[in-house]
């Protein structure tokens, strides 16, 4: 069940602080809220920010804050859910370990070091003493646009963000960190949150264009990005093309509907980075 | 151009040369809206569906 339109408005800034919705929540009204809330921290953070209502917590921060886990192989699948196969993102080899949130019925929930969450088989992953240490990201656009460009033909997965797969957030996400260290938001709509709005046409190389779907029987409330190469060129990961595509505007913008512009923000001196 | 976010009522600055379907948000609730017309200035909330 999905949050009433009340609840969401008193969550937003918690939701905003972590980037991305963390938790399932199952809606008993009219006192009562279940869900899997992650840390001692943020059950008191959402304690404070819905004071009438009854926290049930099924478990709260079972596994000690300084766990951290890595991926048996070259990518981990990071799952919505534990026993929905919805892929909420990807982790690669190449990355800081995860956090070990906590673990259920042989799955575990973990946290990348951009705070995206998801759940993964326990059997896809091994403890490690190690974690990740904080760095300053410094934002290279040539770099970006390299990245970007090297990026052309890798195919598209819905939750995909590795070299095998991306989506069209997930490709701008790897490509920010990969370059730079610098942690972009994970979803197409968190990015938008967090660049500097620009107006339309007056795009430069690494802007982020936003738009919505306009093809036949799909909704047009699902933000897609690209990203603006040189004038009239646009790279992006496409539904459509099942991969990612360099594409002209006019192309473009028969299949999506404009719906913004943003330069990407420089990274702040905490915060962005681990 | 001002106009008042339609969750929190908070003041939005919103450039004079925006576009129909240009998605903003407010700064402060963090709620996305769409840009429905921008003379007179309308405003609805977006709220992306699930992929």
């Amino acid at each position: 069940m999905g949050l009433s339109k009340e609840l969401s408005t008193q969550l937003a800034p918690f939701l905003k602080k972590y980037t991305v919705p963390i938790f399932a929540l199952d809606w008993e009204p009219p006192s009562t809220i279940q869900g899997f809330v992650l840390t001692q921290k943020q059950a008191s953070e959402l304690q404070t920010l819905l004071p009438h209502y009854t926290f049930k917590l099924h478990i709260v921060e079972k596994n000690p804050p300084d766990s951290f886990v890595l991926g048996n192989a070259e990518v981990l699948s990071l799952y919505t859910t534990p026993t929905e196969k919805k892929l909420a993102t990807q982790w690669e080899k190449t990355e800081p370990s995860l956090r070990n949130i906590w673990t259920w019925q042989g799955y575990t929930l973990v946290q990348k070091h951009e705070k995206t969450l998801g759940w993964v088989l326990d059997s896809e992953i091994v403890s490690t003493p190690y974690f990740p240490k904080h760095s300053s990201p410094s934002f290279s656009l040539p770099a970006f646009l390299d990245e970007i460009k090297r990026s052309l033909d890798i195919p598209y997965l819905l939750g995909g963000r590795s070299a095998t797969a991306v989506d069209c957030s997930g490709l701008i996400q790897r490509a920010l960190w990969k370059t730079s260290q610098y942690n972009y938001p994970r979803h197409s709509l968190d990015q938008m949150k967090k660049g500097v709005r620009k107006e339309r046409g007056t795009e430069l190389p690494g802007d982020l264009i936003f738009a919505r779907s306009l093809q036949e029987n799909t909704t047009k409330n699902i933000l897609h990005v690209a990203v603006h190469i040189e004038k009239n060129t646009v790279i992006h990961a496409c539904r459509q093309k099942g991969k990612v595509v360099k594409m002209s505007y006019t192309e473009f913008f028969e299949r999506y509907a404009y719906a913004g512009t943003r330069a990407i923000s420089k990274p702040a001196l905490e915060g962005d980075a681990l | 151009m001002n106009s008042s976010c339609l969750e929190c009522g908070a003041t939005l600055e919103i450039s004079n040369k925006v576009q129909i379907g240009e998605i903003t948000d407010c700064e402060n609730c963090g709620v996305a809206l769409e840009i429905l017309s921008a003379n007179p200035l309308s405003l609805c909330l977006f709220e992306e569906e699930e992929k």
